[in-house]
């Protein structure tokens, strides 16, 4: 790659800018991209990395409940954006907690900002509800003050601190997912990385698995499934352990952090930012589909929450939430149909 | 979500703020802090209560003699089972015994020491369980 620069050099002496995110890995991405010269929007990360999807896997429980994502799994972004903007990424995983600690502040003592993978439990700067074991949260470490790391969560609307103790934990946090001090950096930068070729890539891959994946838990099909077992949880569950499910499919959809339900407001940010780039309308009237789809799962989320708040207790009411879901799911179906065709 | 939509209805991420996705008058989209929303509050309060309500379940069964102080402290971090074995480098099923008292009260220090480093707390913690309820279920540092 000869057009690409080593960006990093010109960190030295830069002040460091925070970025607020929706997004832990869109974000940390982005912030360690624009860090280093090159303005690339959360949302263009998000949509490029192709971080969208759906997946409900009834019997892989995580925490006691089973998976439910509205995205790719951790790092899929990191790798989709390195691989179609040709950016090069370092990034180290650590034998020991000693060795990811020193290798860490080695590159602060050179001026790198670095992404970090961690547990949020660990991470003390969080109001203790929102922290639960979680080991793929992603943040950036940009500095070091006596035994405290200075962090710019991308999460957070401002930067942190967090002590070296507990850092430590929260890179070095074990079980599923595990981190093991995972430190990651762009190295090389493209100087001028091919936007509208990679735009319709990744939109197509996103259609791809949203659509084409011939198992009933991915994608559309997965939003559909979702909702065919919600009906089933009332008699399966019994009412309160049922409204415990749809507490939970909730949170995956709101709480940790995904821009408003469950990433679809970001990708329609996405696809809009796109329109001007690849000069192409079509997806302007796109993106106000996914938005107003995007409202239909807010609503989910606000009725979901009347069953949470045991304001509504028969099993009928799963049968509504059931509904939205599938209304959902063909808003979502019509509108890839439609992407796959324009671009 | 239209900007003036984007909830701000409780302050239930401290001091920090949380990115949204909304849009302006003119339909563009851009990143809207929110204080927090009551739907979000309604299921992380349910998540936290629940979590809660094990805890002290198990606090009280650890007082009745039915489990051992372990499986308090483990509930007490949030973990499972297996989450505790993989942090604390001991095989599951034995860490699945160890949540009885009989086979607990036998645990010679090493292994003590393995479960306390992994919860963050002292030996000492580790044998007792507090006289009243516990609503502290995230770690302080």
């Amino acid at each position: 790659m000869d057009s690409a620069v080593v960006k990093n050099k010109s960190m030295l002496n830069k002040e460091f800018q925070h970025h607020h995110a929706a997004h832990c890995e869109s974000g940390a991405v982005a912030t360690l991209l624009r860090n280093n010269g090159f303005e690339l929007s959360e949302a263009m990360v998000f949509g490029i990395g192709s971080g969208l999807f759906f997946i409900h896997i009834p019997w892989l429980k995580l925490a006691g409940y089973p998976v439910t994502a509205y995205r790719d799994k951790p790092h899929s972004i990191i790798k989709n954006i390195c691989k179609r903007l040709g950016v090069r990424m370092r990034s180290q995983k650590f034998r020991t907690p000693e060795l990811g600690a020193r290798a860490l502040d080695e590159l602060l003592d050179k001026g790198i900002p670095v992404g970090l993978q961690t547990n949020v439990y660990w991470l003390t700067y969080f109001p203790d509800d929102m922290r639960f074991h979680y080991n793929g949260h992603n943040i950036v470490v940009y500095g070091k003050q006596g035994d405290d790391y200075l962090i710019s969560d991308p999460v957070s609307d401002h930067v942190v601190t967090c002590s070296a103790e507990d850092l430590q934990r929260a890179r070095f946090s074990k079980g599923m997912l595990a981190p093991k001090g995972l430190v990651y950096y762009p190295e090389v930068i493209p100087e001028n990385p091919d936007l509208e070729h990679a735009i319709p890539l990744a939109i197509r891959s996103t259609v791809k698995s949203m659509l084409d994946i011939p198992v009933p838990l991915m994608g559309v099909r997965g939003i559909r499934f979702l909702a065919r077992r919600m009906e089933q949880w009332p008699t399966k569950y019994g009412l309160k352990n049922a409204a415990r499910h749809v507490g939970n499919v909730i949170r995956m959809q709101e709480e940790i952090g995904t821009g408003g339900a469950g990433f679809r407001f970001i990708y329609a940010a996405f696809l809009q930012e796109s329109a001007a780039i690849i000069n192409n309308e079509a997806l302007l009237t796109i993106s106000q589909e996914l938005s107003d789809v995007g409202d239909r799962w807010r609503e989910f989320a606000v009725m979901g929450a009347q069953i949470v708040r045991q304001k509504e207790k028969s099993a009928s009411a799963y049968k509504n939430l059931a509904a939205i879901v599938r209304e959902c799911a063909d808003g979502e179906e019509a509108i890839y149909k439609k992407l796959r065709q324009v671009v | 979500m239209k900007k003036k939509d984007v909830p701000q209805e409780h302050d239930m991420y401290g001091d920090h703020l949380r990115a949204c996705y909304a849009q302006d008058e003119k339909g563009n989209y851009e990143i809207v802090t929110s204080a927090g929303w009551d739907v979000e509050s309604v299921v992380n309060t349910q998540a936290n209560n629940e979590i809660r309500s094990e805890a002290e379940q198990s606090r009280l069964a650890v007082i009745a003699g039915l489990s051992s102080p372990l499986e308090f402290h483990m509930k007490r971090r949030q973990m499972t089972p297996s989450m505790l074995a993989a942090n604390a480098g001991i095989w599951l099923w034995r860490v699945k015994r160890h949540l009885k008292p009989a086979a607990f009260n036998k645990l010679n220090n090493k292994v003590l020491a393995c479960y306390a480093e992994a919860l963050v707390m002292t030996v000492a913690e580790l044998l007792q369980v507090p006289d009243e309820v516990v609503k502290d279920i995230a770690y302080r540092g």
